[in-house]
């Protein structure tokens, strides 16, 4: 139940990088890395939105995958607050 | 508290884990693009849901009759948007009548642009990178590089990638991009840096004097509107001053444009 609930939403997901202001792809995928345990699924959420949209930045030295990157550091630190609040149930 | 020695071995090798797909994702991000094919194969998945979002966004209409007074209050400041867009196309009519004397002064004749209309599938606020993706590509004879305009003088960027079906567009108005300007209000060539969402600045001497709607066009030969000035920011005691400008059209709700050379 749980597996098709997650497939479920990352259909969502999916849609919603193709269809809604990026941001609140961001939003969904924030509330998912706390709802589901090691959601994977936000890294290459970053990296599609890379790869549909992406286009060098020179503030960034020209680096593309801003995405990408935002979403492993998101990633990582929810994964390591989940480990340090007592609240979240492992 | 002691840490058994398997679970410190787990945490280390995460931690490790984590620092190597950081360092792949910058060496990849730095050193090359996002690869043709997979771009290719996601805007492949992806065109159907925009096309799906394209035919609901026009369709809307149907629903009109619904409407609450929020509604309403939101139709009649998008409608007093438009007639602001309006205004500022009807300034780039002064622009054409000067060009138009200089040509007839020099016994040119103008060259029209000649183009595809094209319509819009994703627009800033749904994109991060103030990119554009419309509905036409390699099948369409779309090529890299090619301006895209509104209108027949005013360009909002150039085709930074060109799939199947679908191109990504990169407006000039992108952040950090820098464009070579010229504004014909007071003879000055310099550069404009986008900010993103169709907005620009430059730098130019405060002694230049320039004013609200003035156009500001691309250096070159030909009649190409870059935007409109929108506001100015002079501080007492400062050489130069920074002046805004705007797209003359909302990107936010661009449904076509047009591309050509």
């Amino acid at each position: 139940m749980m597996i098709a609930t997650r497939i479920l939403l990352d259909v969502a997901v999916f849609i919603s990088l193709v269809l809604l202001p990026w941001w609140m792809t961001v939003l969904l995928v924030f509330v998912l890395l706390w709802y589901f345990p090691h959601f994977y699924e936000a890294i290459v959420a970053g990296f599609i939105i890379d790869s549909l949209y992406s286009a060098p930045l020179s503030s960034f030295g020209g680096f593309q995958l801003i995405f990408t990157l935002g979403s492993v550091f998101l990633f990582g630190i929810v994964e390591y607050t989940k480990t340090k609040v007592r609240w979240y149930d492992n | 508290m002691m840490i058994p020695r398997r679970r410190r071995t787990v945490r280390k090798s995460v931690v490790f884990g984590g620092i190597a797909l950081v360092v792949l994702i910058v060496g990849i991000g730095v050193h090359a693009q996002v690869p043709h094919s997979v771009s290719s194969f996601f805007t492949r998945l992806a065109y159907p849901v925009w096309e799906v979002g394209a035919s609901v966004a026009s369709r809307a209409s149907v629903f009109d009759v619904f409407q609450s007074k929020q509604t309403l209050s939101r139709e009649n400041e998008k409608l007093r948007n438009e007639l602001r867009d309006a205004q500022l196309l009807l300034a780039d009519r002064a622009v054409i009548l000067r060009e138009n004397r200089e040509l007839k002064a020099f016994q040119e004749s103008a060259s029209s642009t000649q183009g595809t209309i094209v319509a819009v599938l994703a627009r800033p606020a749904l994109t991060p990178y103030d990119t554009l993706v419309v509905d036409a590509g390699t099948h369409d004879g779309l090529e890299k590089g090619a301006s895209v305009f509104v209108g027949e003088h005013i360009v909002l960027g150039t085709i930074e990638e060109v799939f199947p079906h679908t191109a990504r567009v990169r407006l000039f108005s992108s952040p950090d991009v820098e464009t070579d300007v010229f504004l014909p209000e007071s003879d000055t060539v310099t550069v404009a840096r986008g900010i993103g969402n169709g907005v620009f600045t430059l730098r130019i001497p405060s002694a230049i004097s320039v004013a609200f709607h003035d156009p500001v066009q691309f250096s070159g030969g030909r009649l190409r509107i870059l935007g409109f000035v929108d506001s100015v920011d002079v501080s007492s005691g400062d050489l130069f001053q920074t002046v805004w400008l705007r797209t003359p059209v909302n990107i936010n709700t661009l449904q076509w444009v047009m591309i050509g050379e």
